[in-house]
């Protein structure tokens, strides 16, 4: 048996819930003994680590060694994929680096949108499918059902696919021999030019940026030069090696077929797209691997600190993150109602979730975001061409030619009983329904189109709430297309408030301007005077509620001589008043910029 | 620390016993610990100690309930202070007491132990408010009170109303003032009823058991009390303070004024010099605290000259007279409208506040959103 014949790498791809993690934890548990001499090693690589971070490195790529039936001793190397329709390309390039995937699903709940679009990904890549039927300790699961559905909707055998459950530690074994028999070993010529594919990096604040990659062809050493097709950037190799279940792992060289990581003394990793080609300086390939593009922000919003005080925390931060996450950009904009902060770009709205989440949590700060926009082209009656995704920056409807709007093209997994509900939704967004397909008696997939506007302030919390729960949903772009798109002011008290404006379809802005207007209602509070909040297109209101003057703040109790206690409530008071942004006269609490972000609630 | 000798105080004893807890009260008061009283007094004693020979022109024996003490008992307190302390001529001796706890025999007591003023809790004369209330007395019991109380020879009393309770109708509020002038008091506080966290009627409120009238009808009910009792011929003097001529509160007017007081007992607190300090709440923690010095062991605050500038405006401000500009300048050395200049023309554009002569003062509007206007001069 030559080298790579012994050699398997595959990713697993899953609906989210559907056991991914756990499945890879017990393969890991089941092959993951060290040899003496690597545990010495890892020990003292830990150390050192750890001394520099405490954080647990994310296992990107894990060479497994497994002793199968046939009496060899295979490599196995698990490459994990990222589980969200934002971080799409970023699958496709882990996919990129395999020759199969192992296909979970979830025996009580079966195919699901993510699952279906996964698959046709891992497809796409002509990666060798190999199912998996979990969670079959479940009171609900049906594997035969599930067995026949992933026949005759994905279109593959399934009749042996393992049947486990990941959680209890049944059928892995089957899984690992299963892994060795139906996943091709890969193929490369190892004394080609080298061709490695980037499919993840990251920074680390002890050795720099961190590649992950396959080589395809050729071979990758330490002290070598290496030159990045893509980004143009040479660097010299400090150390290469691959990821063992309990950390890195030093090497001399990696090979054609073999999966790894590398470091350089590279500081940034916007040097290092995912999707890039490596080769060498002295010895370069002829031509990059196919596949690579520069991956575009799709979704933006401003995001700015709640206590303005705080903005230097939040470029810092910004910048911190981005040093892991080349997908996100952000650049300084000012706000009249919200101060310093920054226009940032997503890949998607899970992108902008994950984000803002960890600049609250890892970074401890308060934001106040406003509602999140896609990139409109304008064209200007003069012929110039605008990228538009501050709503703030739209020219003046007199400049303007014709608005696009991107669209993208959404498959919705949901139980048959919900469909109306669903295309009810979907109209409401001004979907254009394409087809709908019969997984099985039970459950369809709605194919629409629908304008990425639609979808990225509530669309998510809508579905599930229209359907218990039970609908499952992912996108792609499909491109840009003309619309009649208007710009939605909101005043208070006759002042602008530039945060809340946003574009909107003009069939809709009546509606939406009406629904902010209420929803600011409820969550500014009375003051001294009667506050009118106004939705207004151009100079024409279109929607009007008030919040009314304050009635009674007064504190007629008598507390002996405690003076120290009436101060605290005042200075209480004062300080909930500087939590408060100033827009014009009116003092705005951050919760209301917050409530508009959710206007499909109650 | 060093008391300035020269200097006349007022003087606060807090009394922590009640017979119950009233549902919407969250002062210190201890129900069903009556048996500690002696010793409380004891320590009360202990405490003044440090204060001999200080003089005083009002003293104020509040709760609590001061009268659910045996008539011996509060009589020995006041016998104690008064040999304690230098009182004036005039001092204003006020006790507070709650109807149902005394009789015409202990109000006849306390009148010859030189107590000159009674501050009578009757709240409401709505039974069905009263008992709401978590009230241990009906309102022909709160009357009978007062009687009592003018037998005995008492003729400076305050009476307590309060208004804005669950349940509350217009027509039920009236009733009250109507029966409450036809007591003819020298003096009334008129609360607006606030609910404390962690009272009863806090959660039966919060649960919707019990429904507040809305800030409408509140604050009608007061514009209502202010018109009725100026009828009557009361001055309003304070947001919440109303009285015959001649018969303010001197002892309440200190807290407002920023004049020096000395609090005794359990959660009493002082105000002496630039300092500001709390005894603790909790009984066994002040009976050991109670032997240290003033100030000593105790929360203490410094006021700054800012702090002292913001709590003259914000306590002045509640007299409806209000604040002088000529006392603010002898005070601080510096004019009130350049330390305040921006909450004093925003408030007074907005109507809020409004000068008399040399006063600044709230206006109607004013002392009804008098709390979003103080919040403005604290100083940072």
């Amino acid at each position: 048996m030559n080298r790579l014949e012994k050699i398997r790498n595959f990713s697993i791809i899953a609906h989210i819930d559907h056991g991914k993690s756990t499945l890879a934890d017990r393969l890991l548990e089941k092959t993951g003994l060290l040899t003496e001499r690597e545990m010495e090693e890892q020990v003292l690589d830990n150390m050192e680590l750890e001394r520099e971070r405490g954080i647990t490195i994310k296992a990107r790529a894990v060479r497994l060694l497994y002793q199968a039936k046939d009496g060899e001793e295979y490599i196995l190397n698990l490459i994990d994929t990222p589980g969200h329709v934002d971080f799409n390309y970023e699958v496709s390039r882990s996919l990129a680096a395999c020759e199969g995937a192992i296909l979970i699903v979830d025996a009580a709940q079966g195919i699901e949108a993510q699952t279906l679009a996964n698959t046709y990904l891992a497809l796409d890549h002509d990666l060798e499918i190999m199912p998996v039927i979990n969670k079959i300790d479940l009171p609900a699961a049906q594997p035969d059902v599930v067995v026949e559905e992933i026949e005759n909707v994905i279109g593959i055998p399934a009749e042996d696919a393992p049947r486990i459950s990941a959680k209890n530690g049944i059928g892995i074994e089957e899984v690992l021999e299963q892994i060795v028999q139906v996943i091709p070993p890969p193929k490369g010529d190892e004394n080609a030019p080298l061709k490695a594919l980037i499919f993840d990096s990251f920074y680390d604040p002890y050795k720099g940026v961190i590649i992950y990659f396959r080589v395809k062809e050729g071979r990758l050493k330490t002290g070598d030069t290496i030159h990045l097709m893509a980004t143009g950037k040479d660097f010299e190799v400090v150390e290469v090696g691959y990821l063992h279940p309990s950390g890195f792992l030093k090497c001399d060289e990696l090979l054609a077929g073999e999966v790894g990581y590398l470091t350089a003394s590279i500081k940034n990793v916007s040097d290092t797209r995912v999707g890039d080609t490596i080769t060498l300086k002295n010895n370069p390939a002829e031509k990059a691997l196919s596949g690579y593009k520069q991956v575009n922000p799709m979704v933006f919003c401003g995001i700015y600190p709640a206590d303005g005080a705080r903005y230097e925390d939040l470029r810092d931060a910004l910048a911190k993150l981005q040093l892991n996450d080349a997908a996100l950009v952000y650049e300084p904009e000012t706000s009249v109602a919200l101060g310093f902060g920054f226009r940032c770009g997503f890949l998607g709205l899970l992108h902008m979730e994950i984000i803002q989440e960890r600049l609250e949590r890892e970074y401890n700060l308060d934001l106040v975001t406003t509602a999140p926009s896609v990139i409109y082209k304008v064209t200007k009656t003069n012929g110039e061409q605008l990228d538009i995704s501050n709503p703030t920056n739209l020219p003046d409807p007199s400049e303007i030619d014709y608005m696009e709007e991107p669209i993208v093209k959404a498959d919705i997994m949901v139980p048959t009983e919900y469909i109306g509900n669903i295309m009810e939704l979907c109209q409401d967004r001004r979907g254009v329904y394409i087809n709908t397909t019969y997984i099985d008696s039970t459950r369809a997939q709605l194919h629409y189109e629908l304008p990425l506007n639609e979808i990225i302030y509530d669309f998510f919390d809508a579905l599930k709430s229209r359907t218990k729960g039970y609908a499952s949903f992912d996108y792609e772009m499909k491109g840009y297309q003309q619309s009649e798109l208007i710009k939605l002011d909101i005043l208070l008290n006759g002042d602008m408030v530039d945060a809340l404006s946003f574009i909107v379809h003009s069939t809709k802005a009546y509606a939406r301007g009406r629904r902010i207007a209420e929803k600011l209602k409820g969550s500014i509070p009375r003051q001294l005077f009667e506050i009118p909040i106004q939705a207004a297109v151009g100079n024409k209101i279109i929607a009007r509620e008030t919040v009314k003057a304050m009635r009674k703040d007064v504190l007629a109790k008598c507390y002996g001589g405690d003076i120290t206690r009436k101060k605290k409530l005042l200075e209480k008071q004062k300080e909930g008043k500087k939590r408060m942004r100033q827009v014009g006269s009116v003092e705005v609490p951050q919760e209301a910029f917050m409530s508009v972000l959710k206007l499909d609630e109650d | 620390m060093k008391i300035d000798q020269t200097k006349v105080y007022g003087i606060y004893v807090h009394i922590p016993f009640c017979l119950q807890k009233c549902a919407y009260c969250d002062f210190t008061s201890y129900p069903g610990e009556l048996s500690r009283a002696d010793y409380y007094l004891e320590t009360l004693k202990k405490e003044m100690s440090y204060y001999q020979g200080i003089s005083a022109d009002t003293v104020y024996i509040g709760g609590g309930t001061p009268t659910c003490l045996s008539k011996n008992q509060l009589c020995s307190l006041v016998d104690a202070i008064k040999r304690n302390f230098t009182l004036t001529e005039d001092c204003e001796i006020t006790v507070e007491c709650n109807p149902k706890t005394a009789d015409e025999a202990y109000f006849s007591a306390l009148f010859l132990q030189g107590v000159n003023r009674l501050s009578i809790g009757t709240q409401s004369f709505c039974d069905k408010e009263l008992s709401m209330l978590g009230r241990v007395h009906n309102a022909e019991e709160a009357k009978q009170c007062v009687q009592m109380a003018k037998n005995a020879g008492f003729t400076n009393i305050n009476l307590d109303l309060m208004f804005g309770l669950p349940g509350q109708s217009m027509a039920s509020f009236m009733q009250s003032v109507s029966e409450l002038i036809s007591l003819a008091p020298t003096h009334i506080s008129a609360y607006s009823l606030i609910l404390e966290e962690d009272t009863p009627l806090y959660s039966r409120v919060d649960s919707g058991e019990l429904v507040l009238p809305d800030e409408d009808v509140e604050r009608s009910m007061y514009r209502v009390l202010v018109d009725e009792l100026s009828k009557a011929g009361y001055q309003q003097y304070e947001i919440s303070n109303f009285s015959l001529p001649g018969f303010e509160s001197r002892h309440n007017n200190k807290y407002w004024e920023r004049a020096p007081y000395i609090g005794l007992g359990a959660a009493a607190h002082s105000h002496i010099g630039m300092l500001r300090f709390a005894n603790p709440d909790e009984l066994d923690r002040y009976i050991k605290t109670a032997k240290l010095p003033p100030a000593e062991g105790r929360e203490t605050e410094f006021l700054t000259e800012k702090d002292a500038m913001s709590e003259f405006m914000f306590l002045g401000l509640r007299k409806m007279r209000g604040v002088s500009q000529k006392q603010f300048y002898e005070s601080f050395g510096k004019p009130m409208t350049e330390v305040f200049s921006e909450p004093i023309q925003k408030h007074c554009q907005r109507n809020l506040l409004e000068w008399k002569d040399d006063h600044l003062c709230l206006t109607n509007r004013g002392i009804d959103v008098s709390n979003s206007v103080f919040c403005e001069f604290l100083l940072d």
